[in-house]
């Protein structure tokens, strides 16, 4: 396909490229990276899981994953999707983890309280709400 | 030629690496949130340090030390665990005087203040009467129990059956008989934000909220703006029904019939007992919050002015100075007493 | 510039070529397995590229019209959600050949190249987006398949580079 004599592929690339090539070159670079971080999540937006108070897990909110966690009344469900996570566990009586739905925004947390499990959103944007500093309830 | 090709680059180069400087000392807010009490208690910080990474540790320790404070606390005083001290007085003879621990009896002490004042509608012996309606339990009740089991409950839960003797160092307590015993869901929660504030100050933390199961308790501020605080609304799940502002030392304990309830045929039956009916308590309201600067005061005090309803409620908080209270009816009104702190929400 | 064809003709066959070569590429492409959908070295670009370089922008949007068009008969996928993949890219990739050569980056064939790649995989997954998956999944993935855009746009470039010293020994410089 390539007519000619093949020489290194580095001296040909700037034989062929112009300094405004390989400008684009590196400009797309960064910005394809900065990309990827910013799907990834805002930076640092992370999840916290923890079993009875203590940090079992961390992991990035971008990206899709799941993983089941051992909680007293059986396994619960950790979902991570589009940057944001949520509980499902089936075996407690109020499933009050699970209604809480999907986090995503730093601080909010779901917990299964009988389960003795809890996830946690470290990092990333703050709360719609985040003009209340807590509610008395 | 070369410098106006490259501008762009470095200019980007740049502009990265300015977002990493930060000359000014940056307000740090960090909130811990851990499982206690059977519930969520979670423990927010502010600050304006100025070293950041010195601040994040002693930050880190203080919240630690609050928070192994409020699991001593639950220890001490679970009802939910067979070996506490607390259940061990429950598992003694009754018409004895058995001896306590101080801190118990300092807490049950200051409870009776509140039971006397609200002639029983505190009452920090209910422990039978919740057993019997199964709201320890998981899962949660569906059904009311035995009507007659409750009136035989009833017979014999005459006021005064806790009496505290002895000394401050050596105290007594004597429990009437098997209706009662101790449970001090209503006051615990209160006494353990009294408790960690205390830690945390002893820490060098200032500012700070700490919240146990929707019960706050705030020190200082944030720098120049104060704590915004919401009550929940009780019948809107992720709504507020006022936003109290505060830059004071304050607690505030919110009493609502939509915490623990079901509902059965029509009824809602939920877990604030009234102790002179044996059944939860129908005064007219759904949502009590107190505000006091003391946590175990505000504590014991909402769930009295559950109990009593809003006329007799608010007489009782006279007997208190420095406490203020806001009450939602069933009809949706409020009604407050005259140094509640906050503006209610208009309805959406 | 590139020494303009002598005459209609030479522009009609060249063009004629490239496009059967696009045609070609797209087929063998297509048949590749194992790459998936998203990971082609994308050489049928390298032919339209070639066509803007030496035959102007309006030829080689021709030349991509007839190579997917052709294409697509060919292996028989005319008219398929997968036709229409093809053209949103090859569409996206010739707007931004000609925008690219509008710009005054001074950009040769390796960076019109690596701007028409990028653009051609942008333009798939948002053509994908609205007529296949409406997944918002499909865009995680965008920064790995742009990734992969900017290695074959630059080899691809390259390659043009090289055919383009070919076919004007003495003008090899870009405009």
């Amino acid at each position: 396909m390539s007519p000619g004599r093949w020489r290194l592929p580095w001296r040909v690339l700037v034989r062929a490229s112009t300094p405004g090539d390989r400008g684009l070159m590196l400009a797309s670079a960064v910005g394809i990276v900065a990309l990827g971080l910013l799907l990834e999540g805002p930076p640092g937006s992370r999840l916290q899981v923890f079993r009875d108070n203590r940090l079992v897990a961390t992991h990035a909110l971008g990206g899709t994953a799941g993983w089941s966690v051992d909680g007293r009344l059986g396994p619960v469900i950790v979902e991570i999707r589009q940057g944001q996570a949520r509980l499902r566990e089936y075996r407690s009586p109020r499933l009050i983890g699970t209604r809480t739905g999907w986090i995503g925004r730093a601080g909010q947390v779901a917990a299964c309280v009988p389960c003795g499990v809890l996830i946690r959103v470290e990092g990333g944007p703050s709360p719609a709400d985040a003009d209340l500093d807590a509610v008395s309830e | 030629m070369i410098f106006c090709r490259r501008t762009p680059v470095l200019l980007l180069i740049l502009a990265l690496l300015a977002t990493g400087c930060s000359p000014t000392a940056q307000p740090v807010s960090r909130t811990t949130t851990r499982l206690l009490m059977g519930t969520l208690v979670s423990i927010t910080t502010w600050s304006l340090p100025t070293n950041a990474s010195a601040w994040e540790e002693q930050e880190r320790q203080g919240v630690d030390a609050a928070f192994r404070e409020v699991a001593r606390i639950e220890g001490v005083m679970s009802s939910h665990r067979a070996d506490s001290p607390l259940s061990r007085l429950n598992q003694a003879p009754r018409g004895i005087a058995h001896p306590l621990l101080p801190e118990l009896a300092d807490l049950l002490r200051r409870g009776l203040e509140v039971t006397n004042a609200s002639g029983g509608a505190f009452d920090m012996g209910l422990d039978p009467l919740i057993l019997l309606w199964g709201f320890s339990r998981e899962p949660p009740p569906q059904t009311v129990p035995d009507p007659q089991r409750i009136t035989a409950w009833l017979e014999h839960h005459a006021p005064g059956g806790l009496t505290l003797s002895g000394t401050v160092e050596q105290p007594l307590l004597r429990l009437a008989n098997a209706s009662h015993g101790l449970d001090l869901g209503a006051i615990a929660k209160g006494y353990a934000l009294d408790r960690a504030v205390a830690v945390l100050q002893e820490q060098g933390i200032h500012n700070a909220i700490v919240n146990a199961g929707g019960n706050l308790r705030t020190i200082g501020a944030k720098g120049d703006r104060p704590w915004r605080l919401g009550i929940r609304h009780p019948r809107q799940a992720e709504g507020v029904m006022a936003v109290v502002e505060v830059d004071r030392p304050l607690t505030m304990v919110t009493s609502g019939d939509y915490e623990r309830f079901f509902i059965h045929q029509d009824q809602r039956y939920h877990h604030i007992f009234d102790p002179r009916t044996g059944y939860p308590a129908r005064s007219g309201l759904i949502s009590v919050t107190v505000q006091a600067e003391d946590g175990t005061l505000a504590d014991a005090l909402s769930t009295a002015l559950f109990v009593l309803g809003a006329e007799q409620g608010l007489a009782l908080l006279r007997r208190f100075p420095g406490s203020e209270a806001l009450l939602m009816l069933e009809d949706r009104s409020l009604r407050r007493s005259a140094g509640f702190i906050g503006q209610p929400v208009a309805e959406p | 510039m590139i020494r303009p064809p002598r005459s209609r003709l030479e522009a009609d066959l060249l063009a004629a070529h490239l496009a059967a070569a696009g045609v070609a590429a797209h087929v063998l492409e297509a048949t590749l397995p194992g790459l998936g959908p998203w990971f082609k070295p994308g050489l049928a670009n390298l032919f339209t590229l070639v066509a803007f370089f030496h035959l102007g922008w309006r030829t080689a949007v021709a030349v991509a019209l007839i190579r997917v068009v052709a294409g697509s008969l060919t292996v028989g996928t005319f008219l398929s959600p997968t036709f229409f993949l093809s053209l949103s890219g090859a569409l996206g990739a010739v707007a931004a050949m000609g925008v690219g050569g509008l710009l005054p980056l001074g950009l040769g064939p390796v960076g019109l190249s690596l701007l028409a790649a990028l653009a051609h995989m942008s333009a798939q997954v948002v053509a994908a987006f609205f007529l296949i998956l409406g997944h918002q999944g499909l865009f995680l993935a965008l920064p790995w398949f742009l990734a992969g855009s900017w290695v074959t746009g630059i080899v691809n470039g390259v390659l043009a580079f090289l055919i383009l010293e070919r076919l004007a020994p003495n003008q090899a410089s870009p405009p």
